[in-house]
């Protein structure tokens, strides 16, 4: 893997600048996507999938942990509890 | 494994950077930054997801630690390990698809 020098970067034209720039910040924007994929298969998994019986996920399980359950009711339970928490900082 | 699921970039070295700072170079520079981008996060992304599969298959499948692994232990956690990816699959596929139409009605 070559190094980049800062050189490097400082000596790019605009242009290209500009075109790494909107690439970090995509790249940014799909990572925490891939960051809160990997929260909800851990919350998921561990509430959709009591043991280990077999190699595969069964239907039951996979009901459990498709959005309308899993990821849908944590996300309930967060917009939750900020109202909750920013109502009592009101009084 | 997979790794291409984290979008793993497979693009070759385009070749050494001089410090000439001709418009081709720039090109160079950029691709070669971009693939650098693009690794690293991939990396990260196994990292995670290693680092979940142990935790949670360790907390299923290992239920009295002996001196080594038994063979029922690496059965399961064979078994563990690729639930888990399945339902990362399963899990990211729907999220993904949520989070476009979501924005799409934002839109």
């Amino acid at each position: 893997m070559s190094q980049i020098s800062k050189n490097d970067i400082t000596q790019l034209d605009e242009a290209s600048q500009a075109e790494l720039l909107k690439f970090v910040e995509s790249e940014n924007a799909k990572a925490k996507l891939q960051s809160s994929i990997h929260l909800f298969t851990d919350l998921c998994f561990k509430k959709c999938v009591p043991s280990i019986t077999t190699g595969s996920v069964s239907q039951a399980e996979s009901t459990c942990m498709q959005l309308a359950n899993c990821v849908d009711r944590f996300l309930d339970t967060n917009i939750f509890v900020v109202n909750k928490i920013s109502q009592s900082m009101q009084k | 494994m997979a790794f291409s699921l984290f979008g793993g970039s497979d693009k070759k070295d385009t070749g050494a950077v001089t410090l000439s700072g001709e418009s081709s170079n720039a090109n160079s520079i950029k691709e070669n930054l971009q693939a650098q981008i693009l690794q690293e996060i991939a990396l990260s992304n196994a990292t995670e997801l290693i680092s979940k599969i142990s935790n949670n298959c360790y907390e299923k499948c290992i239920l009295t630690p002996g001196s080594s692994l038994s063979a029922a232990d690496t059965a399961c956690l064979d078994q563990c390990s690729e639930k888990y990816i399945q339902a990362w699959n399963i899990i990211s596929r729907r999220y993904l698809a949520r989070v476009q139409s979501d924005s799409k009605g934002l839109a």
